[in-house]
């Protein structure tokens, strides 16, 4: 455990010698970054099916992700995010919520012109969690999804100097594919309750799968990221991104969250020419 | 988001109507005018109530409900006490003192535990009839393997006949329940129904149709009399096994009738922190007999509590498999 502080110290100051040349880091046409993000969060949470009390409580998010920039050609993303938190009601003296969250994605976008990219995201794995032990059979609730986004890329060069560059993004989702737990009432697979699928065969029924979920559109399950970053010369970047979502597997109950982040992204690797 | 709840009296009141009248899947079997009771007790609502007046209104509600599973928490636990008033068909004492007793001869009977030391269940047989085996479950909740399930069903195969204890078994697991029942037969059946509410009109609602399985196993206890004992206190996911193997031929219920508590449970918050759990679900059998307000066993049998010797149910158990053991 030592020994892989040590290491991960070195690292850092790896980067942070690399960053210190006072060299121009935007003339390249080709970037590749394998990097990684730490940031805290602010999450919020209300499920109409349950109560409109809201839920809310700072957490903390890390990301794992490599990109590629071909200049006025392409850019593309594979990233992996976990976050932790704790909500609680505020107004009421209950158990914390703890929530976690996993996504992993891949983004391409093609160039419009220098500064702006157009393209898609996909979700591979998206799966969100909530756990309070006082909620009875309710303790566990969790949600599957599997998005298709449409998203977009704005990159300023030059926003301070030559050592600053901006980039901001958003995601869309179009279309998705997601699964529930509880439905309407009862703590198993929304996908299963409607479709009459319920089994004590297995513990099945109480897990969301992707298998049982069903297709939503942009008007019953909408789920919009931003993503604000400031890139200082080739390594470090400091960012805020917002994402909401919010979807109604019962019509007039939705279900929203919300969630800001203040994340620090070091690049460990950065190959540019 | 919508702005967090009010938690006025009134508002309180109102909400915990609201959940009952748009998640509570047994309106109608309970009988419960839910319009009345919100309107009648809501108007006698007021802000300068305290806590425990309040609690005490809403619990009118529950109540109305006669269900089981459906409760209220906020400084104290309401719930309905299906069992009030109800005749005895399970004495611990009787049982423990006279049968299960290690100091007395109690024939082979192994008190398995769970990992903690403490008192899972029975299995072995008992010397009223050495080739009928006995096994108790206090709860569906056991420190039991998919092995240990295999290993018991193998030891309970020497038999030839097979009485089952579910009395004061107040429920646990259904998956756990219904992977024992899997055990009593070799074909595919259907066994009813669960209708769950998807949504807040009455009418929202969607069906499961439930079927016993097979278990893949070469120990299942099969073409031999299984008797089955009962009393109000069988509930829940007791009743998820009982109903699971109900339409078996080879098996009979003694005792008491059940509490019911077939459907499935939700559990939520009100805004000032009240525990709610309902109801979301009923049991219908494929003869459509209803679980949720239990169900009365093919023998009805007491105990006699002035009579501390005996365990009634338990004795005319065996006296009915006996008969059954060389058909």
């Amino acid at each position: 455990m030592k020994n892989k502080f040590i290491y991960f110290i070195l690292l850092l100051f790896t980067g942070f010698y690399s960053f210190s040349q006072n060299n121009s880091v935007n003339n390249f046409t080709k970037t590749n970054n394998l990097y990684f993000t730490v940031g805290g969060i602010y999450s919020d949470y209300q499920d109409t099916k349950f109560s409109n009390l809201r839920y809310s409580g700072l957490g903390s998010q890390m990301e794992l992700g490599f990109d590629n920039l071909k200049k006025a050609k392409h850019y593309q993303n594979a990233n992996f995010s976990f976050e932790f938190s704790k909500e609680k009601a505020n107004s009421l003296e209950v158990s914390k919520t703890t929530v976690l969250d996993f996504n992993l994605s891949y983004k391409y976008l093609r160039a419009v012109n220098e500064t702006f990219f157009i393209g898609a995201k996909a979700d591979v794995i998206g799966f969100n969690m909530r756990s309070n032990p006082n909620m009875g059979n309710n303790n566990l609730a969790s949600i599957m999804s599997n998005h298709l986004y449409v998203s977009a890329m704005y990159i300023n060069e030059d926003v301070i100097n030559e050592n600053w560059c901006l980039s901001v993004s958003s995601d869309l989702s179009l279309i998705s594919i997601q699964d529930e737990v509880p439905s309407f009432g009862v703590a198993y697979s929304n996908g299963m309750v409607v479709n009459g699928e319920v089994t004590f065969d297995s513990h099945d029924s109480q897990l969301p799968s992707y298998t049982k979920g069903s297709f939503h559109g942009i008007w019953d399950n909408f789920r919009f990221f931003i993503d604000f970053n400031m890139k200082y010369k080739k390594r470090l970047y400091f960012s805020y991104s917002w994402q909401m979502r919010r979807f109604s597997s019962v019509k007039n109950y939705p279900t929203t969250i919300g969630v800001h982040a203040l994340k620090v992204r070091f690049n460990i690797v950065n190959r540019s020419k | 988001m919508k702005p967090n709840p009010e938690v006025s009296n009134k508002a309180i009141f109102n909400e915990y109507a609201k959940l009952v009248k748009e998640k509570f899947a047994m309106l109608k079997l309970k009988g419960v005018d839910i319009d009345h009771l919100r309107d009648s007790i809501g108007a006698t609502i007021t802000e300068d109530m305290n806590e425990s007046e309040l609690f005490s209104k809403l619990t009118v509600i529950t109540e109305s409900l006669k269900d089981g599973h459906s409760t209220l928490e906020g400084d104290t636990l309401f719930y309905y006490d299906f069992a009030k008033g109800q005749p005895k068909a399970y004495d611990r004492d009787i049982l423990f003192n006279n049968y299960l007793n290690p100091a007395i001869d109690s024939g082979y009977i192994t008190e398995y535990k769970d990992s903690q030391g403490r008192p899972d269940y029975f299995a072995g047989h008992l010397p009223l009839n050495p080739e009928v085996a006995y096994i108790r479950f206090p709860s569906w909740i056991l420190d039991i393997t998919d092995e240990g399930i295999e290993d018991l069903f193998k030891e309970i195969n020497r038999y030839k006949g097979l009485i089952i204890d579910l009395r004061d078994n107040g429920g646990g697991d259904p998956v756990l329940a219904t992977k024992f029942a899997k055990h009593f037969t070799a074909e595919e059946i259907y066994i009813g129904y669960e209708r769950f509410k998807t949504g807040p009109a009455e009418g929202d609602t969607s069906v499961s149709k439930l079927y016993l399985k097979p278990a893949t196993s070469d120990n299942k206890f099969l073409d031999k009399p299984v008797i089955i004992l009962t009393d109000i206190w069988c509930f829940s996911a007791t009743t998820t096994f009982m109903y699971s193997v109900y339409p078996l031929s080879n098996v009979k219920f003694i005792g008491y009738k059940t509490g019911g508590g077939a459907g499935s449970v939700a559990t939520g918050i009100l805004a000032n922190g009240w525990i709610w759990n309902l109801s979301v679900s009923e049991f219908i059998d494929y003869q459509g007999n209803h679980w949720d307000n239990g169900h009365w066993p093919d023998i009805e049998q007491l105990i006699d509590e002035n009579n501390p010797d005996v365990d009634e149910v338990l004795e005319r158990a065996y006296d009915e498999i006996g008969p059954l053991l060389h058909r």
